[in-house]
């Protein structure tokens, strides 16, 4: 069979032909079946309540990148659905994460986003706790019964743990080691060495849908020709999909290249979309002679040369295809990775305290900054003008209420918009559920994990009721 | 129209850099943090909670106050987050060789 969706003979679903087994290779098949779900799961309290209560405790979450952390004492707040985090690192080098909540009166102690601090004081009656989370100080102690402070009460710790530049927190501390939880192959995300990577620009928007809606849009790319048009010149949207343990999963777009349904008038018509391209990789575009057909091959060609001679080492770890083309990985259960040698796109889905029809969708770009004139931010990160790429500073979080619209880019604000409508149709009457396709075999399997969660979480509780009955 | 007065503080070689130290100029606690963007001058005093802002960590053009890390831009005396939107008061410095001077209001 094609591996090449321009060829008449060529059926979904795409298969690159590297070996299996490979970083590149086609996962095994998982067979998810077609069952249709209910869609009171977008905008239902009671299905957001079963999440609070058995997914998101039980799950690895996403709360920041290692580059959020150069000296002992740094720190930063992260808020997902009702609980917020304090994140920091440590004096050995570790990094530990405390519930932002006074074990006093249950005050939020730290009320800044992201600094460094010698200690942490809650601003209600100054208690004060190390950054290790020990508690240093009780004001006025001699008017508290001993027996009450005898144990000490520090912050609570949530399990953190740190993979390939990430840092993730675990509420239950119940979960596998992060390392086995991570469905992904061995080595995925470090090949791209993302601790090595600054974090160049953070925005934070508040979408009008339920968080699932959001990651079901950016999690399949059978979309794209009809909500992003103007990506049918320089991107197939015809993915291979590949589905890992743990609900993890990835597509590979190829970039660089026209879609199977784009037609052109000659072979010399390259779209805006790959000139751009060419020119992120150091290619003129107006003095290229190549075809159509060679643009994403010449796109490799020139990352390879431009990192020989930038000496850039990480890029002998990554295949041809890791250079031109999008590797969109999904972080079970809120994340979705884009990435590249050049940088990592991520987003993150965080839930909404009370409301499940609205959802934070956070941007963070991590940039490896390369101090050179012939080499540039990608323009696929929609960086605006005037932003600092070097890493020096960590910018703050630029946020957007959702009754404003965010500063994301043209391609990003389509799936805003689009994400609005899906959210309204679903919730009609004569909507009765997604009819997930084989191009959306993403969104089925995340969704698949999630019920995986519940149901467990349901079962044992009514084992547990009949064992104490 | 404020009147000011430039007031010799301190040498340079007293606030080596990366670190801030107080300073008491006609009555008023001044605080000199000598970050990687340069010299700065701030009151001494959080605008939160009335704490001393001396010791706080610095980042760039920031400082954190040490008791419940409110980030205030050196340049602006802007506040970010939560606890307080009252800036802290700056003045303008200048060096001359290696002494420090600042505007002080009268």
């Amino acid at each position: 069979m094609s591996s090449n969706p321009r060829d008449k003979n060529f059926r979904f679903p795409l298969d690159l032909g590297a070996p299996p087994g490979s970083l590149e290779g086609r996962s095994p098949h998982i067979d998810n079946g077609h069952d249709i779900v209910d869609p009171s799961r977008y905008y239902s309290p009671e299905f957001m309540r079963k999440e609070w209560t058995h997914l998101w405790p039980k799950v690895w979450i996403l709360a920041a990148a290692t580059a959020d952390f150069q000296e002992p004492g740094d720190f930063t707040v992260y808020e997902h659905g009702q609980e917020e985090f304090i994140i920091v690192l440590q004096d050995d080098g570790s990094i530990k994460s405390f519930y932002n909540s006074c074990p006093h009166r249950g005050h939020r102690i730290c009320q800044t986003e992201r600094g460094s601090t010698a200690k942490f004081t809650c601003p209600f009656h100054s208690w004060e706790f190390g950054c290790n989370g020990d508690l240093e100080k009780i004001v006025d102690e001699d008017t508290f019964n001993k027996k009450l402070i005898q144990h000490r009460p520090g912050l609570t710790e949530v399990r953190t743990e740190t993979l390939a530049g990430l840092v993730f927190i675990n509420m239950d501390g119940k979960a596998p080691p992060l390392k086995d939880w991570i469905g992904l192959p061995e080595g995925y995300l470090e090949a791209y060495q993302m601790d090595k990577m600054k974090l160049v620009r953070h925005t934070r928007s508040e979408w009008s849908s339920n968080w699932k809606t959001g990651v079901d849009i950016f999690y399949e790319s059978y979309h794209l020709p009809h909500i992003h048009p103007e990506t049918r010149g320089s991107i197939e949207d015809f993915s291979q999909i590949d589905l890992y343990k743990n609900g993890f999963s990835r597509m590979i777009m190829w970039f660089g290249i026209k879609s199977h349904r784009h037609e052109y008038r000659d072979e010399h018509d390259l779209d805006q979309g790959v000139r751009i391209m060419l020119e992120d990789a150091g290619v003129d575009p107006n003095s290229y002679k190549g075809t159509v057909h060679d643009t994403r091959r010449d796109i490799q060609i020139a990352k390879h040369e431009r990192a020989k001679r930038l000496s850039l080492d990480h890029y002998d770890n990554l295949t041809d295809g890791q250079l031109s083309d999008g590797w969109i990985t999904g972080l079970f259960p809120n994340v979705q990775m884009g990435m590249h040698a050049e940088g990592v796109f991520i987003m993150r889905f965080v839930p909404h305290p009370t409301d499940p029809e609205r959802f934070y969708y956070d941007n963070m770009l991590l940039y490896r900054h390369v101090d050179d004139p012939y080499y540039d931010v990608p323009k696929w990160m929609a960086m605006p003008e005037g932003v600092d790429v070097t890493g020096e500073l960590r910018p703050d979080i630029e946020r957007w209420n959702a009754d404003e619209e965010p500063e994301i880019g043209y391609v990003l604000l389509q799936d805003y918009h689009a994400v609005k409508d899906v959210q309204r149709g679903i919730k009609s009457r004569g909507f009765k559920g997604p009819l997930w396709g084989e191009q959306e075999a993403r969104v089925r399997h995340y969704h698949k994990e999630i019920d995986r969660y519940i149901e467990q979480s349901e079962s044992n509780t009514v084992s547990l009721r009949e064992i104490n009955s | 129209m404020t009147t000011t007065t430039l007031i010799r503080v301190a040498d340079l070689t007293e606030i080596p850099p990366e670190t801030n130290k107080a300073f008491l100029v006609n009555d008023v606690s001044v605080l000199i943090c000598h970050t990687s963007q340069g010299l700065f001058a701030v009151e001494n005093l959080c605008s939160h909670q009335l704490a001393t802002l001396e010791g706080g960590k610095m980042k760039s053009c920031y400082l954190f106050c040490p008791k419940h890390s409110v980030r205030f831009d050196l340049r602006t005396g802007q506040p970010a987050g939560n606890l307080t939107k009252t800036p802290v008061q700056t003045y303008k410095i200048s060096v001359v060789g290696t002494e420090i001077f600042i505007n002080l209001p009268i």
